[in-house]
């Protein structure tokens, strides 16, 4: 039989505990970076320009690996979860991941991007919309983020706004507006639970308040990626397909709502590509 | 008009969109598992380790799997069954491998609300604040400090989220049998990405570890709480995984331990825990 433990440890002076944090930390870093990236020190290759799929389901990485060449894969990828993938657009490398969902999992990533080569990040997802106007199928550029995530605020005081780099921002609406295409481009909620009809009043308060603030939806993983991102001086921005919406539905639900949210997927993917294929450009790094 | 300038038929939208997101087949394989039995294992986990639970059943008599790529006859993620004669649900809260956390717990709990399910018992791996809390020693979560992810969206006060008092006994009673050293007491759901390990955390590790709270138990927070309001009675057990006094031993961050390494007992005591707590209505 097991004894029940009765606490009992021993007082830990301060000092001691965060040096043995720290050292517990760098340790964990460097696991879950090789389970991260799919393979031991695979995360000190990773380039400038990364693409961060959070938690989509239908694979949405064949549009990238598509139009990529040269591509390889690490670990578990293109399952949500471990591995990275690698390939070149038009010469230029580009690193792809595809994170599972919620705003711990975000930030356990970006925790992961910690003093890598990455310096311009463009997160690609599916979102709930709560306006109208906003359907499925189309495309939202989230310029700031109500932070509902709860977690940034152990890095970064409550305060900050949770904004999308700008110039990569109008980048990415550039090469969106050269399609015709829906694109709503604005503030979102991001936070979980994400989506609506959650069985809870605090939550069906909240969404009618952020409707009236003209909130375009539930974008879950976005503050913790452009909050991390500003710590870790990454310049992000990202774009979100509307996978389901409070006036019409889900993708499934919606006449036409599924081939619409493919074709949104493919448009996202190739404006991502063509915006680091131009800084690339920029930068001399062709 | 639009939603957002008429309340009453944002309810109406709000209302029929919750259904279409629970909608369940009554005649499907979900709902013959949800409604299979009173008392659930919640894995908070992906289910690598499914099959080896599925081993420790008398019988399956009903699976559901919606993973792509899984099918019948592999590893499953909900499953109903008899276990030790009586029945059981097993449902594993990751829906992608490695998939854990709180946001997975409230999915978890909400498709279990229209059935019969009345009991739950949260399984999962946590951390350790205390040097005399191991890895590989099991811990009772009594009382969770809730820090996740997702709280503030189930209770906006911030109280300390407490487990069924009734539940945590048979999980004490059952986690003696087994030869692991088993900790009962205050844990902390940390929501940070490097959990425990978080380096803007060390001030708040070291302040909790200074009240004696044991571990990080990350999706207890809002199984407590949200299980609360369905009206399910829930507590949770907790395999140390790693710890602030011991090198990390892991290399892949859900599961992080094997199943001889640890998760065998712990699913063991969950289910033992549940068949001993509740009557004989579900025996086989």
């Amino acid at each position: 039989m097991g004894p029940i433990d009765v606490p009992s440890s021993p007082l830990i002076p301060k000092d001691t505990f965060k040096r043995l944090q720290n050292e517990r930390y760098t340790e964990w870093l460097k696991v879950t970076r090789d389970w991260v990236f799919g393979g031991p020190d695979i995360a000190q290759k990773v380039g400038p320009y990364l693409i961060f799929i959070h938690s989509s389901e239908g694979s949405p990485e064949k549009h990238l690996l598509s139009r990529m060449d040269e591509v390889r894969m690490y670990g578990g990828f293109p399952v949500q979860g471990g591995g990275s993938a690698v390939g070149t657009y038009r010469g230029v490398e580009i690193w792809i991941l595809h994170q599972y969902m919620g705003c711990t999992a975000t930030q356990m990533w970006m925790e992961c991007l910690a003093g890598t080569g990455v310096r311009y990040l463009i997160g690609l997802a599916d979102m709930t919309a709560y306006l109208d106007h906003v359907a499925v199928g189309d495309i939202v550029l989230p310029s700031c983020a109500t932070r509902g995530d709860l977690v940034t605020d152990f890095h970064v005081t409550a305060d900050l706004p949770a904004s999308a780099d700008k110039r990569l921002l109008g980048r990415l609406e550039g090469k969106l507006g050269d399609f015709d295409w829906d694109v709503h481009v604005g503030q979102v909620y991001s936070g979980m639970p994400g989506g609506v009809g959650v069985h809870n009043p605090i939550l069906r308060e909240r969404i009618w308040q952020q409707m009236q603030e003209g909130i375009i939806g539930n974008a879950i993983e976005t503050s913790v990626t452009y909050v991390e991102s500003s710590r870790l001086r990454i310049r992000a921005a990202e774009a979100w397909v509307v996978s389901d919406d409070l006036s019409h539905g889900t993708v499934e639900s919606v006449p036409g709502g599924a081939a619409q949210w493919e074709r949104a997927w493919s448009l996202m993917a190739q404006a991502a590509l063509d915006v680091f294929y131009d800084i690339a450009d920029e930068e001399g790094n062709l | 008009m639009s939603l957002a300038n008429d309340r009453k038929a944002y309810e109406e939208a709000y209302t029929r969109r919750s259904a279409l997101t629970w909608a369940m087949d009554p005649s499907g394989d979900e709902a013959r598992v949800r409604d299979w039995s009173r008392s659930v294992l919640v894995v908070a986990s992906s289910p690598s380790y499914g099959g080896h639970i599925a081993s420790l059943f008398d019988s399956i008599v009903h699976r559901h799997c919606y993973i792509p790529g899984l099918g019948q006859g592999e590893t499953t993620e909900y499953f109903g069954g008899f276990y030790r004669g009586r029945k059981c649900t097993v449902m594993h809260l990751g829906i992608t491998p490695g998939a854990r956390g709180a946001s997975y717990m409230d999915m978890g709990l909400e498709r279990l609300r229209y059935g019969r399910c009345e009991n739950v018992i949260l399984i999962g791996e946590g951390s350790s604040i205390q040097p005399d809390v191991k890895v590989g020693d099991l811990v009772v979560a009594l009382v969770t400090i809730p820090e996740d992810d997702i709280h503030r969206a189930y209770s906006e006060c911030g109280a300390p989220a407490m487990a069924d008092h009734a539940l945590c006994s048979a999980l004490r009673v059952e986690a003696s049998q087994s030869e692991r050293m088993t900790h009962c007491g205050v844990c902390w759901s940390c929501g940070a990405g490097a959990g425990v390990f978080d380096l803007a955390l060390s001030e708040r590790a070291f302040e909790l570890h200074e009240l004696g709270v044991m571990a990080d138990a990350l999706e207890a927070s809002t199984a407590y709480t949200l299980g609360k309001m369905i009206g399910f009675r829930v507590a949770s057990l907790w395999l140390v995984a790693d710890s602030i006094f011991e090198p990390i031993p892991w290399t892949c961050p859900s599961p992080r331990l094997s199943w001889e390494g640890g998760w065998e007992d712990l699913v063991q005591t969950g289910l033992n825990a549940l068949v001993s707590f509740r009557n004989g209505e579900d025996d086989g």
